[in-house]
């Protein structure tokens, strides 16, 4: 009796704990990660780019449709910028038009938070990056047979005054056909820089190429990025399609020849013998009406 | 005279075959319907229901389709070749077995190509092939080479028919109703056997036997090269068509002994088709089976040596995965006629017989593994990867299908052998007279070397001459 007495408690002990512990599962939320980018473009306007993802058992999930706002944040003050909604990457894009106001502290540095509210037992996420405005201007300039490019750079300070930029480095690229191609960096001190274009790029069919200047992952200013087109390629002539190839509408010579060589050989055998068939039945014929 | 008298006494042997049908012919040609009509059914329902209830998918796109399209080309190439072979160099016991060569190339010509047709998703999409065709590709290659081919097997073996015709409409004992008797007339052509019609015959005879050779050899190529031009792992090999002509001519070697055998049954035709026979052909199938596994050897060694990752992919699957239909189609299929025909007590004809079946077996399940296990390792990966996805399984509809083509490769042949006789008589009463002048000369040949040094010389100069 006493074990069975003991037995039964056990038994009620564990399926009470069995219980409770499915419930806590049921209960348990699902961890959300947010991700921040911005990047201040070519037209002065700036791009917030968010990836959401939530813990799955074989990673990171990305979230579908799910509402992420943007505001911008300075000493304690907060104002909401706008709302994105992920796509099936779980990515999601804001663009701050130019002449968003952003609020800025003391020294002039902007936040600007992305914050997911959570669905269901997903949690909500935070993620904020801070930047600091930065005017840039680049000119393309042809002496002497050299392409040269010409990069100003100014910060605004405490009191709006303009602040020429030190000792920073820009990266160069060209537009390529899926990607950017970087051709070279460009260092900035006193507010200026310049960097001589290479002549052996080749651009599309016209030689036109499109050029970015980029400041990126700076811990003050941010991405900045500002583009320009010039006629700098150097390779003129579009592609040429060979006329007869495996590839082209037209077959190789040699593939036509052979192939007409075997085909007049075998051909005119079959009409040899059928020639012949015509001469048996024409003396047949003969002996017929003999 | 005596050719003619010959040819009278065959035919009057034969003639029965044609005239009289048993009640038995005709349960089995309806049986053979029935094959053939349910395999209609699945084609209706596959062109309805598209081809989602085959087994194929956008990984596996071939399935036993493009098995058996390779397999009964193979056999008709085969037919040409053993047929054209033996008639070219003029191998005295071809007789016989000439008529069952030349309608397996016909047959298995007819039926082959119907399978591609089969693969096709969209087949209204079909004229474009002939509408817009690209030289380049291998597709136009084959379809040009079988329509080439087709001509001129078409052609031959009306040329070996003609004879037969002109005899069967020339028979005065026949009962044959007289339709019958109209279609031989026209089709014998005018033909009398005159020194002239019979040169004509000879001629152009012996020239499409040695085209057929060839054609058969290009048009089994272009088949492999369909294959080796691509990248695929286990494709892309440069002796893919050597082992394609090979592997055809074995498998066909093996259905010619099997209707060999199926004939020689049926219309009690033991005089005319003998052991002699069987060893003769038996001993193409353990040439044939020892060139093809050197050539599957040659084949697997290189890719198994290479370790390219995805080659080693197939080797892994062919030996885990198809392990036991890899063993049955190189190991069981080659070594057997092999043992059978090189151990001379074996050879019988039932041991024979027994080692084409499982020779064609074998081959048949060679190329399912040409096709399949490479198709399921890609060398791209696929947006999904469900199992069903990338595995092959043939589904009853291709089943179906495939025995409705075997069932109509078998009625074809029946009905041809109750049209003309599955025996080509002139072909037969020739070989017969061509043996015993060459016996009564090489009689004299030893008459003259045992007799006096002056005859010798004259059998010598007249050799000299006639070659």
């Amino acid at each position: 009796m006493i074990y069975k007495s003991i037995l039964f408690r056990q038994s009620l002990i564990i399926f009470l704990c069995s219980i409770m512990a499915s419930f806590q599962l049921m209960a348990q939320n699902t961890a959300s990660t947010l991700e921040l980018k911005e990047l201040k473009t070519s037209d002065d306007s700036r791009i917030f780019s968010v990836k959401l993802t939530g813990e799955g058992e074989a990673g990171a999930i990305p979230v579908f449709q799910a509402k992420v706002d943007f505001f911008t944040t300075a000493e304690g003050k907060s104002e909401l910028l706008g709302s994105a909604s992920t796509n099936r990457d779980g990515n999601a894009t804001f663009k701050a038009e130019k002449g968003t106001r952003f609020l800025k502290d003391k020294e002039g540095t902007s936040v600007v938070k992305a914050s997911f509210n959570g669905i269901g037992k997903l949690n909500s996420a935070e993620a904020s990056v801070k930047f600091k405005e930065l005017n840039l201007q680049i000119t393309l300039s042809e002496k002497d047979s050299l392409n040269t490019i010409q990069l100003q750079a100014t910060s605004v300070g405490p009191n709006g005054e303009t602040i020429p930029l030190k000792e920073t480095t820009f990266n160069l690229y060209v537009q390529g056909l899926f990607t950017k191609l970087k051709i070279g960096e460009c260092f900035v001190d006193a507010g200026t820089g310049a960097f001589e274009f290479p002549k052996n790029i080749p651009g599309d069919a016209n030689g036109n190429l499109k050029i970015f200047v980029r400041l990126e992952e700076n811990e003050i200013y941010g991405e900045v990025e500002k583009t320009e087109n010039a006629k700098w390629g150097n390779h003129r002539s579009g592609f040429v399609e060979p006329s007869r190839s495996l590839w082209s509408s037209g077959a190789p010579i040699w593939m036509i020849t052979t192939l007409l060589i075997l085909l007049t050989g075998v051909w005119s055998h079959y009409l040899y013998a059928i020639i012949q068939l015509i001469k048996i039945r024409k003396e047949g014929k003969k002996i017929d009406q003999k | 005279m005596e050719s003619n008298k010959r040819k009278q006494e065959l035919l009057k042997e034969f003639l029965p075959q044609l005239e009289k049908t048993s009640l038995a012919w005709y349960a089995w040609v309806a049986f053979l319907l029935g094959a053939i009509f349910f395999g209609i059914y699945c084609l209706v329902l596959q062109i309805l229901k598209g081809h989602i209830i085959t087994g194929m998918r956008d990984n596996v796109v071939w399935g036993v389709y493009i098995v058996n399209f390779i397999f009964f080309m193979g056999i008709s190439y085969a037919g040409a070749l053993v047929s054209g072979s033996m008639h070219l160099f003029k191998t005295s016991w071809r007789g016989p077995i000439l008529r069952i060569a030349e309608l397996t190339t016909i047959v298995a010509l007819l039926i082959g190509p119907l399978y591609i047709l089969l693969c096709i998703g969209r087949l209204d999409r079909l004229p474009f092939l002939f509408m817009y065709p690209r030289i380049q590709s291998p597709i136009t290659w084959d379809v040009i080479a079988i329509t080439t081919d087709l001509f001129g097997c078409l052609i031959y073996l009306y040329l070996s028919f003609i004879r037969d015709f002109a005899l069967l409409r020339d028979s005065e004992d026949t009962k044959l109703p007289k339709w019958r008797i109209n279609i031989y007339t026209w089709l014998a052509l005018g033909y009398h056997d005159t020194p002239t019609q019979r040169k004509r015959i000879k001629n152009v005879t012996n020239i499409m036997s040695a085209m057929i050779i060839a054609i058969a050899i290009i048009v089994y190529s272009v088949l492999a090269w369909i294959f080796s031009v691509t990248l695929q792992p286990g494709w892309h090999s440069t002796i893919f068509g050597p082992y394609f002509v090979i592997a055809a001519v074995f498998s066909g070697a093996g259905v010619i002994i099997i209707l060999m055998r199926v004939f020689r049954s049926i219309y009690h035709l033991e005089k005319y088709i003998t052991k002699q026979h069987f060893v003769g052909v038996g001993m193409i199938l353990m040439i044939l089976s020892m060139f093809f596994a050197y050539f599957t050897f040659s084949e697997y060694l290189t890719k198994w040596y290479g370790s390219k990752k995805l080659d080693d992919n197939l080797i892994q699957i062919l030996f885990t995965q198809y392990f036991w239909q890899f063993v049955f189609s190189n190991y069981v299929g080659t070594l057997l006629p092999i043992i059978i025909m090189g151990i001379p007590r074996f050879r019988t004809i039932n041991t024979i017989t027994f080692a084409a079946i499982v020779a064609v077996f074998a081959l048949w399940m060679n190329r399912y593994l040409i096709v399949v296990p490479t198709l399921e390792t890609p060398y791209m990966p696929i947006q999904d990867t469900r199992p069903d996805w990338i595995l092959y399984k043939a589904t009853w509809i291709e089943w179906s299908l495939t025995f409705g083509g075997i069932g109509t490769f078998c009625l074809l042949f029946t009905l041809a052998a109750k049209f003309v006789p599955i025996i080509p008589i002139s072909e037969v009463a020739d070989a017969e007279l061509e043996m015993s002048a060459e016996l009564a000369k090489g009689q004299n040949n030893h008459e003259a070397t045992v007799t006096s040094p002056i005859k010798k010389q004259i059998v010598l100069k007249k050799e000299a001459n006639d070659l």
